[in-house]
This record gives structure tokens, sequence and C-alpha cells, in this order.
């Protein structure tokens, strides 16, 4: 079977308009403007598969958003192509439009004073989608999403969770094989995050949509995506499973130590980079971040210690740290992606 | 077809829960310049010695009734906006994304949005007529919506062309008052084209301003013969094909050149 979405070598530049600074630069560029290109989308090329649910990750400005943009037909590529479901996007086809939707994450797609049902109507009659399909969507939807008695409510009297709830329902309503998903969960709080990531889940396993997703929160991506994309400075990265990051961007593991005595971080920092210690273990902050932990420890001594250690010798150092101290508990664990994708984009 | 009725359908509804609005509007738009227009026309005849270029104070009052409730229906204030701001806050990706046409769905609610006043005009209009207020020909009858009709998407085509100069300008605003200021004179809507210089009238009838008001109104006010109507409904036609084809260029010109930066 063909891949449903094709990118070959995609790129946009745009031009921005250069402002120099102060009274005399605006009168300058007044009578002078002076363009200059930024590249936002470089020579990008992947294939997504039908059913297939991808993460699409990268920094801000990175040109993820970008790319959704021209997958879904709103920017034309500067050069290269773009197929989904075996169009042009661009060219913005009514039977395309018909097969894919887009849902911007900080853009309301329906009527705020009007109940969702009413906008669902309109979608109805936008999309042509018959009665009894129409109402089964609905159906499913609500159900799955738990909004079944709020459908009559105006929109701008809904939480900010059950707006974005009432925007997927609109965005799936025809059924789409495609579905570009920007920042879905942004801004809601960890139980709305959590039921629009379960909905997302169930919703791709059970009609095999394809997805394309972009979030912020690396627990959507864990949770929900097999593959990722990554993207930065508008270059493709990175392109595979998730499970992958680990092992190509990250040389270590993480080594979570309780003693039976205090000892001494000092000797303990010889196996490897300490990143968290107490002497509770409800004292340890779960900060996992290496280099900002090994800074503010002050201790001489603890009891919990957390390290990274290279992850080709970690049995070689278990075996060392067990023979000298007297260990209580050992974890061996990964390195969490979100470290990782955050030392990623702050190498560059 | 369908799904633009359901467009005006639902702008209606929402319209409609605007209740007060609409009092306001129909208050606002209509009656109070009728007043005030009334006032002034019956000193500047009662200076001018009863009639001004043929016109009586009974006839400019009728001429000034017709103009301004044509004029409103005319009004594009809400849709000039939201097109605008669609454009520039990236709203339009809403629309770009799926199977429906940005310049018809706002025709529809730009209709949807004078549906008030075209039905409160209709009702004043008959309860005139039945109380032998006006007398408007029944062929001049048929003319005038027809006119006002075709007027109504000259109307929505100049505001949406000047609304699409927000995919370069940051602000169009000031665009819309240009626009309103000059169409209070140009329309015909407070002063009659025909109390212009004869230089200023022929060229005005080349020009798409005067079918937004003076002409319907003086078609319901049976005053221009079938040759002239005639003239007029070709001149309201050949603008409407050159500026949708303009539309049409331009659009296709703007959305190559598109950022889709709103979001």
């Amino acid at each position: 079977m063909p891949p449903v979405i094709t990118v070959k070598n995609l790129n946009k530049t745009y031009r921005i308009f250069k402002k120099q600074p102060g009274l005399a630069g605006a009168i300058k560029s007044f009578f002078n403007r002076q363009y200059e290109p930024k590249i936002a989308v470089d020579n990008v090329s992947f294939d997504i598969a039908q059913g297939e649910l991808v993460g699409f990750l990268g920094a801000n400005g990175a040109g993820k958003t970008t790319t959704l943009k021209m997958l879904a037909g709103l920017l034309n590529p500067t050069s290269g192509d773009a197929n989904v479901l075996g169009f042009t996007p661009h060219e913005r086809k009514n039977n395309f439009r018909k097969q894919f939707s887009i849902v911007l994450g900080q853009k309301n797609q329906l009527w705020w004073d009007l109940p969702a049902m009413d906008s669902f109507l309109l979608l109805k009659e936008i999309y042509e989608i018959d009665d009894a399909a129409f109402h089964a969507q609905i159906k499913l939807l609500t159900e799955l999403l738990d909004v079944v008695d709020k459908l009559g409510v105006q929109l701008r009297r809904l939480s900010l969770g059950e707006r974005m709830k009432m925007e997927l329902i609109g965005s799936l309503l025809h059924a789409p094989k495609v579905l570009f998903l920007d920042e879905p969960t942004i801004g809601l709080d960890v139980v709305a995050q959590k039921s629009i990531r379960e909905f997302i889940k169930t919703y791709n396993r059970e009609q095999q949509t394809t997805i394309l997703l972009t979030s912020h929160y690396m627990q959507d991506i864990e949770e929900l995506c097999q593959r990722v994309i990554i993207i930065d400075a508008g270059k493709l990265f990175f392109d595979g499973p998730l499970t992958d990051i680990s092992g190509r961007f990250n040389s270590e593991k993480v080594l979570t130590l309780a003693f039976s005595q205090p000892v001494s971080l000092a000797e303990l920092s010889r196996f490897g980079r300490i990143t968290d210690a107490a002497d509770k273990e409800s004292d340890l902050t779960g900060d996992t971040d290496a280099v900002a932990a090994t800074a503010t420890l002050t201790a001489a001594t603890a009891m919990h210690v957390s390290l990274r250690v290279d992850r080709t010798r970690i049995s070689e150092i278990s075996a060392a740290i067990l023979s000298r101290f007297a260990v209580h508990d050992l974890n061996i664990e990964e390195v969490p992606i979100e470290d990782i994708i955050r030392n990623i984009f702050a190498k560059k | 077809m369908k799904k633009y009725f359901f467009v005006f359908r639902t702008s209606l509804q929402r319209f409609v829960e605007y209740r007060s609005e609409i009092v306001l509007d129909i208050g606002g738009k209509v009656l109070l310049p009728i007043f005030v227009q009334g006032v002034l026309w019956s000193s500047v005849t009662a200076t001018a010695g009863g009639t001004l270029a043929g016109y009586t104070l009974g006839g400019l009052i009728t001429y000034v009734v017709f103009s301004i409730i044509i004029y409103n229906l005319m009004n594009v204030g809400f849709v000039e906006r939201e097109i605008a701001n669609a454009i520039r806050e990236g709203d339009l990706n809403k629309f770009l994304s799926k199977p429906v046409d940005f310049m018809l769905y706002y025709f529809f609610v730009f209709l949807a949005d004078n549906l008030p006043v075209f039905a409160a005009s209709l009702v004043l209009g008959g309860l005139a007529a039945a109380f032998g207020v006006v007398a408007v020909q029944p062929q001049n009858f048929a003319f005038g919506i027809t006119a006002i009709i075709l007027a109504m998407y000259l109307s929505y085509i100049i505001a949406f062309l000047i609304a699409m100069l927000a995919f370069w300008m940051e602000e169009v605003w000031t665009l819309f008052v240009m626009k309103n200021m000059s169409f209070w004179f140009l329309t015909g809507q407070i002063i009659p084209l025909d109390l212009f210089p004869p230089e200023v009238q022929e060229t005005m009838k080349f020009l798409p301003f005067g079918y937004l008001a003076y002409f319907p109104t003086k078609i319901l006010t049976n005053r221009l013969a079938p040759p002239e109507i005639l003239f007029g409904l070709t001149v309201i036609c050949a603008w409407i094909f050159f500026l949708t084809l303009l539309y049409k260029l331009f659009w296709d010109y703007a959305l190559r050149k598109y950022g889709a930066f709103g979001g």
C-alpha cells in the first residue's frame, strides 16, 4: 500500500521584512524596504503510512507548523513536493478537503456565540455528510469524549478543555482519513490533557485514521506515538521509533540507589554524574536534569542517590558499587525522553 | 448551494441572539437619518423658494426615505471587518482547509446580517403603499428589487476587494472609513445625484457608486424611464463581472503569497 503522506525535499522560505531600529531606521525602511529570506523548512522528506500516529517535534520556530500548513494546503511550498492522499495539498481540491482535517490548538473553528451542535450542523452541510453518518459520528465522538450533555451549551460558556473536545469533534465529523493536530492539549489542565490524549489514542486505533501530531508536552508524544519526526531549524533531524531516541542520542542510563548507611557523594561521583541525592527517599527532588542538579548538590553524604552512568559500562559499574557500598536497593532506567530531547535542542 | 443557505441560516440565528442590536440598527441607521435629513431639506427648500432642481420638499423626503433604507441594505460594515480580521489573524485557515468558498461564505453572512433591515423595510414599504403614501408601479417594483439585489452583491464585492488588502497591510479599517465617507456622497444616499452638475452626473452613470442608492431609489420612485433602467442594469452587471474577475485574479495571487502567519 502506498503511503498516505509523502513529503519530498520540501522547502519553504519566507520573506521577512527587515526593520532597522530607531526612528531614522524606520524612515529609511519606509523608503527602502529590505527583506531577508528566512528558511522555515529546509529540504524535509518523509513518508507516513495509513493508520500511523506520528509525533512531530521541534523547538518553537523549528518549522513544525509551517510543515503542517503545507501539508494542509494552507501554504504553498517554495519548492519540493508534498502529497497527501494522492492530492497536491495547495491545489485545495474539494475532494481533498473532504478527507482531512487540521486542528490548530490556539484557534477556534466553531462559532463562539452558538452551541456546539449548531456549528456541527453547519459543518455537516459544508462537508455534505449524510444524516445517518452524521448522527452516528456525533454519538461516537461525544460519548468517547464525555460531552454528550454539553452539545446545547453556547461555546463561550464551556471550559477550555470542553471547548477543545468540541473542536476535535468538529474536525472529525466527516471522518477524515488524515488528521493534523497542532498542539491539541496546549493550555489544558492535567485531567483534560489526559482525556484528550486517551481519546486520540482510541480514535486512532479504532478508526485507523492517520494522525500527525505536534505537542510541547512530551507526555503526549510518549503515550501516543511510536514514531517521531524531529525537526530542527527547518531540517529533518530524526525520523524513527521513539525508543530509538534513547540509543542514538544518549550514551547514559539512570542508576538509582538506596543505601543502608550514608555514603560519601565525592566517592560516588567517580562512577558517574550525580543528579539527585537526599537522606530520605521522599526528599529526592526527582530532578532529572543532570547539569542543573550537580550544581545544586551541597551535602557531603546521602542515603538515596541518582546518577547517570555510561550505558556501555552499566553492569561493571553496578557491580563495583554493590561490592563497595552497603546497597539496599538498585534500579536501572533509561534517561527520560523529555530530557534527551531537551538536551538535543539545548546543544544547538 | 445548500451549504451556503445553511451559512445564511446559522448567521441569522447568531444575529437574532442580539435582538437589541437589531432594534438599535433600525432606529439609529434608518429612522434617525430620515428625521435629520427631513429637517435639513425642509430648510434648504424653504430658502431655495420651494423647489430644488425639480424636487419639491415632499419629493426630496420621499427620495431620502428610499435612499437611506436602500443604502442600509448595502451595509457591509460587519462582514468587511470580519473578512479583514480573518485574513490578518489567520482565521482564513479554517476556511481554506474546508470544502467551502470564503468569498461566498461571507456573502451569505452579509445577506443574513441585512435580512432584518430588508424585512423591516418591506413591512414599512407595504404600510406606506397601503396608506397611499407611495405608489410604486409594479414593473418598477420588479426592476427596483432586481437593482437592489445586484447592488448588494456589488457593494459586497467592493468591500471584499478592499478587505483583501489586509494580506499586505496591517490596518485596513482606515480604508473602510475613507470608503464609507466617500460613499455617503457618491452613492446619492444623502444628496440626489441629479443635484450635481451635468458633467458629474454623466460620469457617475458609468461608475458603480450611484447604483448602490441613487439608481434603485429613482426606479422605485418612478423617476426613470425603461431605457434608462435597462442601461443602468447593464452598467451594474458590467461592474459585477469586472470586479468579480478582479477578485478571482487578486485572490489567487494573494493565496500563492499568503503566509498563513496567524498562529
